[in-house]
């Protein structure tokens, strides 16, 4: 058992990222996050806080004109913020998967699918064409994709939203991935598909012992899924903790926002929420709390100094001066 | 007076297709009936592909029905053209759609687009079509200086929000909202469905209210009707269906939703 000593104790870690664009504006400030192997983490915020961004940069792929300023990304222990190209090509799509939000606009659509499923077997295994079909064959079973031999001749057009989904994770998990990154895999899918998506998901956790980096808006999926989430809001994630911890006792305010957001049978016909409507997002330095403008317990000291991580309990922590006593 | 004076809009055996054919008919509604009372807010759940939309489409008059009858304020409407609609109706049956993105015309101000279903009308002059749309402009939550600028420079809830504006700036008796705030952000959706629930209480209109989402339908609806493969498989008071369904499918539906957990108030 060497290999479990050697073996660095977080499969993720990025300390201190800063994302900038070429324009100057900050689209990611200051995320630090740490993914145990086996866990699944969560990354919660609305869209513009940066949780798309900080994967791409996770994964290496931001677009033209944006970059990483500041920070580093440790994956497996080794420092992947600045490899060149080729190495990159080694770790994605062989010990990192990952699920885009689109599954339409993902895949290739003049390729069948399993010829673009295949691909990812071509370059990163040496194995012969027999043997990756039959790797292609049973991966897509996995993902409890059924009448595989006919779906693999099928191009992207001729199957449903659902069926793209799985293809997707597919090719994302064939090598065995440590890591997964699911980047809203379920926003474009109605409820009963998006349910199964999310046990799949589980399941190839527990399966393949994947490590998992879950990306949404939403705490109710979240909620079935994530063990540990982090709430971002503006490039700065503002609280961090187990996810039933956070959601039985949320400490910041824009916690609260997105919890309340979701309707319950509690609340019915009445106001979901009691803060203030998003305003335009900031993209210069940050030198107080940007949640300050929409919290209702803002107090002077909020728009002088952006608020250190304070400890709530064991595991818990939130970015709010209200903790600060 | 008979039932069809009481309801609003009543759907009678409609069967519909998409297939080119006459010879080969697949139906994507088969024999579907429904019935809306006035004021009332009907959810329409169901799979993405189990009609939905298709209904929607009949209801606006989209779609033709190959067979069934389709009743709006007592009156038969399968066969009408848009303008004889129009000129029955007052536009009296609107409709918001589910991308906010691409319902609006790129090269027109938020405010000329708001004005334009009352220019059709033909029945108010300019200075009080525009009083008229910078007052629902205020009524959806926007401020006076949205009148002029142009659909890219709004973000999706704020688009979605002049939706439901053109929308009710005729004052329909009918709203179908196909799948308004799927598409939305959780926190811009909240704000959206308060901003529904708001209108309901200013105006005057029954809504029939599509989505698969079913905790954002209890939110919302009075009464709820699945749809499962072109047929209504379950109706009634959303209270009733959602703590006693009865059919396989809802059951099925209200499980993948996580409503049981909603109801142990896990969130």
């Amino acid at each position: 058992m060497q290999q479990d000593l050697t073996k660095p104790e977080y499969i993720l870690k990025v300390e201190h990222l800063k994302v900038v664009s070429t324009q100057g504006a900050e689209l990611v400030r200051d995320v630090s996050l740490k993914i145990k192997p086996g866990e699944i983490v969560g990354l919660v915020g609305e869209s513009g806080s940066g949780k798309s961004i900080s994967t791409m940069a996770i994964a290496g792929i931001l677009p033209e004109g944006i970059s990483v300023a500041q920070g580093n990304i440790f994956f497996n222990g080794q420092d992947i913020t600045r490899i060149s190209a080729q190495e990159r090509c080694k770790i994605n799509g062989n010990k990192l998967g990952i699920i885009y939000q689109d599954a339409s606009q993902s895949l290739n659509p003049l390729i069948r699918i399993g010829k673009q499923i295949d691909e990812v077997l071509k370059i990163h295994t040496n194995l012969n064409l027999k043997e990756r079909r039959e790797r292609v064959y049973g991966t897509m079973r996995a993902v409890n994709l059924s009448q595989v031999e006919k779906l693999a001749r099928r191009y992207p057009h001729e199957l449903s939203g659902g069926q793209r989904q799985r293809v997707l994770i597919a090719m994302a998990i064939i090598n065995n991935p440590e890591l997964l990154i699911a980047d809203e895999p379920t926003t474009a899918l109605d409820v009963s598909v998006k349910a199964q998506i999310i046990k799949l998901i589980k399941l190839i956790n527990l399966s393949r012992r994947a490590s998992v980096l879950y990306i949404s808006h939403d705490f109710s999926t979240v909620k079935k899924l994530c063990d540990r989430v982090y709430v971002l809001y503006q490039g700065i994630p503002v609280e961090v903790g187990a996810t039933t911890q956070i959601i039985k006792q949320p400490q910041h305010m824009y916690t609260k926002l997105l919890l309340e957001s979701i309707p319950s049978p509690e609340k019915r016909g009445q106001r979901l929420l009691t803060m203030k409507a998003r305003t335009r997002d900031y993209r210069g330095p940050a030198t107080n709390c940007l949640f300050a403008d929409r919290c209702p317990k803002v107090f002077e000291r909020c728009r002088q100094e952006l608020p250190d991580m304070y400890e709530v309990c064991n595991d818990h922590q939130a970015a709010c001066f209200l903790l600060d006593q | 007076m008979t039932e069809k004076d009481h309801n609003i809009l009543e759907i009678n055996n409609v069967y519909a297709s998409y297939s080119a054919s006459l010879r080969k008919l697949e139906y994507v509604l088969e024999d579907l009936s429904l019935a809306m009372k006035p004021g009332e807010c009907l959810g329409l759940v169901g799979k993405s592909g189990s009609g939905k939309t298709t209904l929607a489409n009949l209801i606006t008059g989209f779609v033709r029905p190959v067979s069934g009858k389709i009743y709006f304020q007592g009156q038969e409407i399968q066969n009408l053209s848009f303008r004889q609609r129009i000129k029955q109706f007052n536009c009296g049956i609107q409709m918001v759609f589910q991308d906010p993105y691409s319902s609006f015309n790129p090269k027109m101000t938020i405010g000329k687009q708001l004005m334009e279903p009352l220019e059709i009308r033909k029945s108010f002059n300019r200075s009080e079509i525009e009083t008229k749309a910078c007052h629902i402009l205020e009524q959806v939550g926007l401020s006076a200086d949205y009148f002029s600028r142009y659909p890219h420079q709004l973000s999706g809830g704020q688009l979605q929000r002049v939706a439901l504006g053109c929308a009710l700036i005729v004052e329909p008796c009918l709203l179908i909202a196909d799948e308004p705030v799927s598409s939305l952000d959780v926190s811009v959706q909240a704000q959206v469905l308060d901003l529904i629930v708001n209108l309901r209480k200013g105006f005057d209109f029954s809504c029939l209210f599509i989505s698969h989402d079913l905790a954002v339908v209890y939110h919302l609806c009075d009464t709820v009707a699945v749809l499962n493969r072109g047929s209504i498989v379950e109706q009634g008071n959303v209270e009733e269906v959602f703590q006693n369904p009865q059919n396989v499918y809802t059951k099925q539906l209200i499980s993948d939703s996580g409503y049981d957990d909603l109801k142990r108030n896990q969130i």
